[in-house]
């Protein structure tokens, strides 16, 4: 069935089958792989793309949902690859990035809480991080570089 | 081949309903949705998907609160209004997935989709939930423990649709709260949840309460038993004790490989003796402010 679907501005126009996921999607017909799959049911975050700037897990969302959606992914965080977000400078610096799988997931959360609240405490860090995991850091890294980018934008 | 239809009206849904029946499946938010198709547990041929319907989200509060039925669960934890009248709402919401999984999902989908684990259905329960439905030809409002009737089952008819879900305020001298029991409470599934909604006198005397349970039956559950077992008492141990002995008996928790029966019963006591002692708490510093 057809589908028109705005990814990161552009208009895509594809033939996608009722059902199929949008991270499916992103992934397979629109060549988008920043954007990963771990549980592929909604418990790990990986696959966390902005929904009109809110954050779900795209595993778990139809695409044909989506049609009248912007859709952003980790391929527009930051100017170039050359020149990254100042969360995602903070999150390498601070060692919040190891094996990085999960880390596009966690910059979109993390992109999404710090447009709505540009100073999160600790604990309204973790809260927006309830739905993501993370294997390598133990965490304390991914705070550390939120709340560092929280201060370079006082 | 498959279709997927997105309303954008209560009308169009209604009308797509009523000459499609069952063989068109709801869909909102789709997070059970997809995770049970994904496995095979469903096939459907037609969706329909109701979630861009405006008139179907949003709370509504006059003299009684009414949620649109595809509010999803971020909406209801960042409402002033629930927040203050349906706190154990808001509580059991806020324990549905991630942040994620609570932009896209939505009460009425957690309702209607009827997991024995839904958490907001105990708060639900009692805060004397209705659900109202409508078709292309009628409409009703049926109380929320007649509408799930089992495991994954509602008395949702073929062409109704779920619009909203009222609910009670919680009263001036009530407490409340939905205690979640689980390794990770962002992940999907409670081992066992257990909400209670309580008025006490000054002197001390419970004059209402409302107990329910979810994940430890086949559907969510009003524990009458244990309710009267401590309607008119002070909470003394004595009250207490025999209603985590009714409640407990009245739970039928299944063993599988997230817990044991066994343990979710004993689990389930506790969370009642928990869930009582914070009410209890709340009422004391009410009193005293």
């Amino acid at each position: 069935m057809k589908l028109s679907l705005t990814v990161n501005g552009r208009q895509e126009s594809l033939d996608v089958e009722v059902g199929t996921s949008l991270l499916h999607v992103l992934r397979e017909q629109l060549g988008l792989t920043g954007t990963k799959e771990g549980c592929a049911e909604g418990e790990c975050g990986a696959c966390t793309v902005l929904r009109d700037g809110k954050p779900i897990d795209s595993c778990i969302m139809a695409a044909h949902a989506c049609e009248q959606s912007e859709i952003t992914t980790i391929e527009v965080i930051g100017d170039s690859p050359d020149h990254p977000s100042e969360l995602q400078n903070c999150l390498v610096e601070s060692g919040g990035i190891q094996c990085g799988f999960c880390t596009p997931g966690f910059v979109m959360v993390l992109t999404a809480l710090l447009k709505v609240n540009a100073a999160p405490t600790d604990a309204e860090i973790k809260h927006a991080l309830a739905g993501n995991i993370c294997r390598c850091t133990g965490y304390a890294q991914i705070i550390e570089a939120v709340i560092a980018t929280a201060k370079t934008h006082q | 081949m498959k279709e997927f239809v997105s309303a954008q009206s209560i009308d169009e849904a209604l009308d797509t309903l009523s000459r499609f029946g069952d063989d068109c499946l709801i869909m909102a938010g789709g997070t059970d949705i997809m995770i049970q198709q994904r496995t095979g547990d469903i096939d459907p041929r037609r969706y329909l998907h109701i979630e861009r319907i405006e008139s179907l989200k949003g709370i509504l509060v006059d003299e009684k609160i009414l949620i649109g039925s595809t509010t999803s669960h971020h909406s209801i934890v960042s409402s002033k209004n629930l927040q203050r009248l349906c706190p154990g709402l808001v509580s059991a919401s806020a324990t549905v997935g991630g942040w994620q999984t609570q932009e896209a999902g939505t009460l009425g989908g957690n309702i209607c989709n009827a997991s024995p684990a839904a958490d907001t259905i105990p708060s639900l329960l009692a805060a004397n939930a209705l659900v109202h439905l409508k078709s292309s030809s009628a409409e009703r409002t049926v109380r929320l423990d007649e509408f799930i009737v089992g495991r994954r089952m509602t008395s949702r008819l073929e062409g109704e649709l779920l619009v909203a879900i009222e609910v009670e305020a919680l009263p001036a001298n009530a407490s409340e709260v939905y205690i979640k029991v689980g390794p990770r409470s962002a992940m999907e599934v409670a081992l066992v949840g257990l909400a209670v909604r309580i008025s006490i006198s000054p002197l001390g005397i419970v004059e209402n309460v409302a107990i329910a349970t979810c994940s430890v039956g086949p559907k969510p559950f009003r524990a009458i038993a244990a309710e009267t077992a401590i309607l008119g008492s002070q909470l003394e141990d004595e009250a207490v004790m025999n209603a985590v002995s009714e409640l407990t008996q009245e739970a039928s928790p299944m063993d599988d490989f997230r817990a044991s029966a066994r343990y979710r019963k004993q689990v389930l006591g506790s969370a009642l003796v928990n869930a009582l002692n914070i009410c209890q708490l709340q009422h004391k510093l009410r009193e005293q402010s």
